[in-house]
């Protein structure tokens, strides 16, 4: 979590994430014997897969790369905030199993095909601002019912 | 979300409006003031953070629940390659006429007087251009000064002048009064009389200062601004909750939201820094991971480099720490014989650059960067710990691409009075594991 997320939010492709995370694998298997610790490990493999993942981005001529600051703090997770996270997926598995048919098969085309807004938008007949808009509203809706079941409240 | 205007108080932004941002975002669909607007918040916000990254956690786990459905190719791989190709080509070319013709179309507001380093504008499809002496300054279009140690000056049509030092970005519009919108870094503004009622605004997160004829300087960090006058008056907001205070000559203010809006007397830096990182790193310290084993005898902490764009070459990657930016306050002022003392360790025979940047006592002239070769550290085990003390007078002066300055101009040590406001080691793209137990700049060698 405290890597794919991150690499998510530069990249937003979900087979580039993947990429990315096993390269920053395999070269600190190939590293292996100057890494010392675990803080250590996780401060460079923190750096390793922010580069990768800005360097993909450029590569693909994609202009929208985070301010600097904004960047910083997108790769700054805590491991509280890790912990966090790891329960919120398995919440989210359940909501997204409660999530309306017609929600579902826009977030599918959308993240599980990997369309892009406009292309989901000509898919299911709807204005690109119409997508934004029902896609933004699933996102909340994801989000009420992941805190609610996180919190033990019965959600519809 | 599409007003001109970029957004300067993340909290304005409702949550509806912040969620749509970021699935836009995530669908590289923002505009440059949008994508302003989001970054601001992301670094301004907790809220916003986590919302950010729990749209991240609902698209990735998504993705992976979803069995994605075989797409059918209709075409062999090989012609889908060339057709691409074409199309893309001819795409670019069409694409780069109709920059063109924008780019041309775009209003102007004032001037590229001076430049040292990298200066470049961002166009309104997200390209960034270099821009040289001479060239005009488009309206709201934002204007970059790339790497620390650059600086930028850009003159209005009255004379009045702004310029932009270290890593700065800054947008300038001129309607009914001057505005420059300082997103982050450093500008000192000289600024002609303006007309009653119709001042010169800088505004940034935190402030909208406003001058109606005087020298100052501002600096946008994370969560606060400075704003130091030289000469005559100025009267600073707060954004937060619009109060006011007047700033006169001599004196400062720092705005954040947790401080008290009060103007003081601005005191000239002291003549010594040090810095032995006992206790994590600064929250707003510039480059380097902090670490905590294998350290010297009766130390707890030290700043270990961190892989970064590179200091004067942004493209590069470098291993670099980086202190904090005290553009305002300065870290120390250059004094008679002052020297760096320095707890340092490599793990291998190499050399590391130390730069320091300085700018004049009175925000006057242009800032300088200071280099000096560590060369030859022959460690006989990699936790050999060396303390170095080198005099300030041995640095010299690094000029980076300089678009007016002469190829020979002088190369001399720090001035006697000049302020440091930032200290940066690097190894270049040499990873030799350089960890820095403690740094000082103070009087008199061993």
């Amino acid at each position: 979590m405290r890597l794919t997320v991150p690499i998510w939010s530069i990249v937003r492709e979900s087979q580039a994430v993947e990429d990315i995370f096993q390269e920053v694998v395999l070269r600190a298997l190939r590293q292996r014997e100057q890494i010392n610790d675990e803080g250590h490990l996780m401060a460079w493999s923190r750096t390793t897969a922010k580069n990768l993942a800005v360097d993909w981005l450029r590569q693909r001529g994609k202009s929208q790369v985070m301010d600097g600051g904004a960047m910083d703090r997108i790769w700054s997770i805590s491991d509280d905030q890790a912990k966090g996270l790891s329960d919120r997926k398995d919440a989210l598995r359940l909501c997204l199993k409660k999530m309306p048919q017609r929600n579902r098969e826009m977030i599918q085309l959308r993240y599980g095909e990997g369309l892009s807004c406009i292309e989901v938008a000509k898919q299911i007949g709807a204005s690109l601002d119409a997508v934004y808009k029902r896609l933004s509203r699933a996102h909340r809706d994801l989000r009420r019912c992941v805190e609610g079941t996180l919190h033990g409240e019965v959600t519809p | 979300m599409n007003d001109n205007t970029p957004v300067h108080d993340d909290r304005s932004m409702s949550y509806d409006d912040l969620i749509e941002l970021i699935v836009r975002y995530n669908d590289d669909d923002l505009d440059e003031y949008e994508a302003t607007a989001l970054s601001a918040a992301i670094e301004g916000d907790d809220h916003a953070l986590e919302l950010f990254h729990s749209v991240a956690l609902q698209s990735l786990t998504i993705a992976e629940v979803s069995a994605p459905r075989h797409k059918p190719t209709p075409f062999p791989r090989q012609t889908i390659f060339w057709w691409s190709a074409a199309m893309a080509l001819a795409a670019s070319v069409a694409f780069a006429v109709f920059l063109d013709l924008r780019a041309g179309q775009l209003p102007t507001v004032a001037k590229l007087v001076q430049a040292s380093g990298k200066v470049t504008v961002t166009m309104p499809d997200g390209e960034a251009n270099a821009l040289s002496v001479g060239d005009n300054i488009p309206v709201g279009m934002r204007i970059t000064t790339e790497a620390i140690g650059s600086s930028a000056t850009i003159q209005f049509p009255d004379k009045t002048r702004v310029s932009l030092h270290g890593s700065t970005v800054a947008v300038f519009r001129e309607d009914d009064h001057k505005q420059v919108d300082l997103f982050v870094g450093n500008v000192v503004a000289d600024v002609e009389p303006q007309l009653p009622g119709k001042p010169l605004q800088v505004i940034t997160q935190e402030a909208v200062t406003q001058v109606l004829g005087t020298i100052l300087s501002v600096q946008a960090s994370h969560n606060q601004t400075d704003v130091d006058v030289v000469e005559g008056k100025v009267r600073v907001f707060r954004s937060g909750d619009q109060s006011a205070v007047d700033v006169a000559a001599g004196e400062r203010v720092t705005v954040a939201r947790d401080l008290p809006l009060k103007s003081q007397l601005r005191t000239p830096s002291a003549e010594q820094w040090q810095i032995d990182f006992e206790n994590e790193l600064p929250s707003d310290w510039g480059k380097g991971i902090w670490v905590t084993e294998q350290l010297p005898a009766g130390s707890v902490g030290a700043v270990m480099a961190e892989t970064q764009p590179g200091f004067l070459d942004r493209v590069r990657t470098s291993y670099q720490i980086e202190t904090y930016n005290r553009w305002s306050k300065g870290l120390f002022a250059v004094g008679e014989d002052t020297h760096l003392k320095l707890t340092m360790r490599v793990d291998r025979t190499d050399s590391v650059q130390v730069f320091v940047l300085a700018r004049g006592a009175d925000f006057h002239g242009s800032d300088s960067v200071y280099e000096y070769d560590i060369r030859d550290l022959d460690p006989q085990k990699s936790s050999d710990w060396l303390t170095l003390d080198i005099p300030l007078a041995s640095f010299t002066k690094v000029i980076a691409d300089a678009q007016d300055v002469p190829k020979d101009a002088p190369m001399g040590a720090p001035q006697l009075g000049q302020v440091i406001y930032q200290v940066v080691l690097s190894t270049q793209d040499r990873d030799v594991d350089l960890i820095v137990d403690q740094i000082e700049f103070s009087a008199g060698g061993q």
